[in-house]
C-alpha cells in the first residue's frame, strides 16, 4: 500500500481488490497450490476436481487476470505458472497495516516524551 | 518503551506503556495538530488531517513521503468515551474519497488505561466486524478471509 505512486495508485489498488476476489474462493486457491509445485496445463490442474474443464478454464481466467498466474503462448499447452510477486502483494497489505501501527506508535512514544519535557520546562521557567 | 504486538488471523493487539496521564494521551489521539505529529510510518508526512471528533464523525488524512507519493484514507468514529476508549473503523480510499473494493476496513479500538498517572495504551484492531465480514462473505469478496491469508502464509513458504 506504500509503494506505488499517486498515478499508478487507482490501478494498483484495483488490482489488489482482484488479488482479494481470486483468492476469495476455495478452488482457486486450491489451483494455486498446485501451481506452487511446479508449471501445469489446465488438464493436469483439473484433474483433482470434480468440476468440468470450462469451469477451471474460468477459474484461470480470474487468476489470470489477478496477475496470479501467467499462461505460456505455446498454442496447444499454455501450461499455467504462478505469480510469486502477486501473492506477495495481497499478503503484503496485512503486514504494511501491522507497520503503519507499530511506527506510529513508536513515533507517538517519542511525540509524547518531547511533549512532557516541554510542558515540565515551562512549569519550571513560571515558578 | 517498548510496543508489545500480538497478531492472530484477523486481530492486531498493541500495547504500550507511556509516560503521560491518560486525559493528555486521549487530547494526543483526537485534535489533529498532535495527531499530524506521530501518525503514519516513518519518512511520511501528514499534509491532510481533518478530524470532526464525534460519534458519528470523519477523520480524513492523507499521508506523503518525499517522492510524491500519497495514500488516502477514512476513518468514521463510532464511540467516544473521554478519557478511556475511541472505536472507530478505518478504511483505505482512492482520491476521490471512496473506499477501495475488496479491502475489508478495519475495526479499531483504542484504549487508554490509567497506571499510577501513567498511560497503558491498547489499540485493538479487528480486520472486520462480524457484521462487515458477512457483508463482505456475501458480496462474493473475501470468503473465509483468515484462510485466505494463511494460504497465501504457506504458498509464499513454499514456492520460497
Amino acid at each position: 500500500m506504500f509503494r506505488q505512486t499517486s498515478l499508478e495508485q487507482n490501478a494498483s489498488t484495483d488490482r489488489l481488490s482482484m488479488i482479494f476476489m481470486a483468492l476469495a474462493d476455495p478452488t482457486r486457491r486450491r489451483i494455486l497450490e498446485l501451481l506452487s509445485k511446479g508449471d501445469a496445463t489446465v488438464n493436469e490442474l483439473a484433474k483433482p476436481f470434480t468440476v468440468s474443464l470450462p469451469a477451471i478454464s474460468k477459474h484461470l481466467k480470474v487468476l489470470e487476470r489477478a496477475g496470479l498466474i501467467s499462461r505460456g503462448r505455446n498454442a496447444q499447452w499454455r501450461p499455467c505458472r504462478l505469480e510469486v510477486e502477486a501473492l506477495k502483494e495481497g499478503a503484503d497489505w496485512m503486514n504494511q497495516y501491522r507497520q503503519l501501527w507499530e511506527e506510529s506508535l513508536s513515533n507517538l512514544a517519542s511525540y509524547v516524551q518531547k511533549l512532557q519535557a516541554q510542558e515540565r520546562t515551562s512549569k519550571g521557567g513560571e515558578q | 518503551m517498548s510496543i508489545a504486538i500480538e497478531q492472530s488471523d484477523t486481530e492486531l493487539t498493541f500495547t504500550q506503556v507511556l509516560d503521560a496521564p491518560r486525559e493528555f494521551m486521549f487530547k494526543v489521539f483526537s485534535e489533529s495538530e498532535h495527531v499530524k505529529q506521530w501518525w503514519g510510518p516513518e519518512g511520511w508526512s501528514m499534509p491532510v488531517c481533518t478530524i470532526d471528533f464525534r460519534p458519528g464523525g470523519m477523520w480524513l488524512y492523507c499521508i506523503r513521503n518525499s517522492e510524491g507519493e500519497e495514500h488516502w484514507a477514512k476513518a468514521v468514529y463510532h464511540e467516544i468515551v473521554p478519557p478511556a476508549r475511541i472505536v472507530f473503523t478505518d478504511n483505505l480510499v482512492d482520491a476521490g474519497g471512496s473506499p477501495i473494493e475488496g479491502l475489508p476496513p478495519k475495526h479499531v479500538t483504542v484504549t487508554f488505561n490509567d497506571v499510577d498517572g501513567k498511560t497503558r495504551l491498547r489499540v485493538h484492531v479487528q480486520l472486520a466486524s462480524a457484521a462487515d465480514l458477512k457483508k463482505l462473505v456475501d458480496m462474493g469478496f473475501v470468503q473465509h478471509f483468515p484462510e485466505t491469508l494463511l494460504h497465501l502464509e504457506q504458498l509464499l513458504d513454499s514456492v520460497k
